[in-house]
């Protein structure tokens, strides 16, 4: 990746970092004028707390998704077309509403559970160096099967309205955390991200086949463990606070290998800044959007990304001549 | 003098019975065997892949302690899949074998720089073989672990592949190259090693195991007025 592009990127995240603290401005202006203390107030424990985990959420898809998607050799391998969001989701769920935990702490254990337990099934489904098909396939049924447990889990849930308390967590939303929950998932996925980096030399060298990255001394399997439990920590950790957001994990890597010419370990540190970077802007949508109400931020992502997602299919297809 | 390569009870389970293998000077020495006959593994025990079992040194050190900076000068080993996962142009592929300096001289000796910006997944699988042997040379190591590399080639470069690696044994490098074409491997191997069933049954100089009755046995063919025809039965059971 060149240089300029890596400024530009960082650059970007940093604009959109601000906008995204600073907008809608009027109000904040209008504060300052009259009681300083609680303007910055504001800032500090609405606005901040809802940009930077934006920022680390989408930084932590990004970066998983690049690293998932490097490891089964598969542009299509997504923490969320994996089944692992759904998973971290229906293990905060039962943490939630059937144990009866509300700790932060509790519910980050359960997504933590639920994300590896939907690793763990889809590397034994659909075997380390999937085809995209048993890949698909195999995700498509960790997540019916965790999204029809999560409902099961609601509908069985001592509470009368768990299913209503659930909806907007679940739909993915990133509005009225404390700053005290975005340092829960943000410090997580902080580290999780930091130590994916690491993994970029062995990843880019799974390019030319298992054998030869063990013929340079890396250990694939080790690699593999160090992705899926690092990847359901920090996915975990942010699903617990957020809920499940999608198609950022998918999308993110699929640009950011364009800057590293293909390399799909490279790719990780950009794939982190382009996923928080459009988690971001879909957040700066959700609050822009004139509908008079807030979209819960799953809904935009998943209305941006599901487009994206069906060209990538087609132009696969296309490409294979089918 | 320390050895260029040695090992000791090498194997890989179910695939390859544990054996001794020694090369001292630089050798230009050829795998043959039917398919199945465990010249793939052999490859992946002295390149410590896949739970290889035994002891390998090569020029005194083991690969298992190093590095992978350091591991890549020590040995290269080429799979005989020319698969790859992600679309990078061919000298990024290369890249990936060695540093900048390798890298350019691995090109030059295979001819690469009209090859070098195109997408390795738009080449053909001929192109594609002559980069990830590229790929391969690019870390200039100790000895070459290369699995078919001729495959693919068209018959010019093919030639030009072995008396490249003629010239790198002349170099001071050694190469160990799985092959099925007999009358290549008799032309330019120093030694030639026989596998059957997982373990070496004959090694030695080319021309004596060509023409050895072993030969017929393992592969179920003998030479005739100048070409290679199945023998008569029950050579091969």
């Amino acid at each position: 990746m060149s240089r300029i592009s890596l400024s530009l990127l960082l650059l970007s995240v940093a604009l959109a970092l601000a906008l995204s603290i600073a907008l809608p401005w009027p109000p904040i202006a209008a504060l300052l004028e009259q009681d300083r203390p609680l303007a910055f107030a504001l800032l500090w424990e609405l606005r901040l707390p809802r940009a930077s985990l934006a920022l680390v959420y989408g930084a932590m898809l990004g970066a998983s998704g690049a690293a998932i998607q490097g490891l089964f050799a598969n542009p299509l391998a997504s923490p969320d077309l994996t089944g692992t969001t759904s998973g971290a989701a229906l293990g905060a769920v039962i943490a939630a509403y059937i144990l009866g935990f509300s700790a932060p702490l509790a519910l980050a254990f359960g997504a933590v559970g639920g994300a590896l337990g939907a690793l763990l099934l889809l590397l034994a489904l659909a075997g380390p160096r999937a085809e995209t098909a048993t890949l698909l396939l195999a995700g498509l049924a960790i997540s019916a099967l965790a999204g029809a447990l999560t409902t099961l889990a609601l509908a069985l849930a001592p509470s009368p309205f768990a299913f209503y308390d659930a909806y907007e967590w679940l739909m993915g939303s990133l509005v009225d955390r404390s700053l005290e929950q975005a340092a829960f998932a943000a410090a997580p996925a902080f580290l999780a991200i930091l130590l994916l980096l690491r993994l970029a030399a062995p990843l880019d060298s799974l390019t030319l086949s298992e054998e030869v990255a063990q013929s340079f001394g890396h250990d694939v399997r080790r690699l593999r463990i160090e992705i899926v439990c690092l990847t359901a920590f920090g996915v975990g950790a942010c699903v617990a606070i957020c809920g499940a957001i999608g198609f950022v994990g998918l999308v993110a890597p699929i640009f950011a290998r364009r800057l590293t010419g293909g390399h799909p370990g490279r790719a990780i540190a950009p794939a982190a800044l382009i996923g928080g970077l459009l988690l971001l802007a879909a957040d700066l949508v959700v609050r822009s959007a004139p509908l008079g109400r807030t979209l819960p931020i799953g809904v935009v992502t998943a209305l941006l990304g599901a487009p994206f997602f069906l060209w990538l299919v087609a132009s696969m297809r296309w490409r294979l001549g089918r | 003098m320390t050895d260029l390569l040695r090992a000791e009870q090498a194997g890989l389970p179910g695939r390859l019975e544990p054996g001794d293998f020694r090369m001292g000077a630089p050798a230009l020495v050829c795998l043959v065997g039917p398919n199945g006959s465990g010249k793939t593994s052999l490859l992946h025990a002295l390149a410590r892949i896949g739970g290889a079992s035994g002891e390998v040194w090569i020029d005194g050190l083991r690969p298992e302690r190093l590095a992978p900076d350091e591991r890549r000068r020590l040995l290269s080993y080429l799979p005989a899949s020319r698969e790859i996962a992600w679309p990078l142009a061919a000298e990024d592929v290369i890249r990936l074998g060695g540093d900048e300096p390798g890298a350019r001289r691995a090109m030059a000796v295979l001819d690469l720089a009209p090859l070098a910006r195109r997408r390795v997944d738009r080449l053909s699988t001929g192109e594609r073989s002559r980069v990830l042997i590229a790929r391969a040379l690019a870390s200039r190591p100790r000895l070459l672990l290369l699995d078919e590399p001729v495959a693919n080639l068209d018959p010019l470069w093919q030639l030009r592949l072995m008396a490249g690696l003629r010239e790198a044994v002349r170099d001071g490098q050694g190469a160990i190259v799985a092959m099925h074409d007999l009358d290549l491997a008799g032309r330019f191997a120093d030694r030639l090693v026989l596998m059957e069933k997982g373990r070496i049954v004959a090694d030695g100089e080319p021309g004596a195991i060509l023409g050895s009755e072993r030969l017929e046995q393992v592969f179920g063919i003998r030479k005739v007025e100048g070409e290679w025809r199945p023998s008569p039965s029950p050579a091969r059971d």
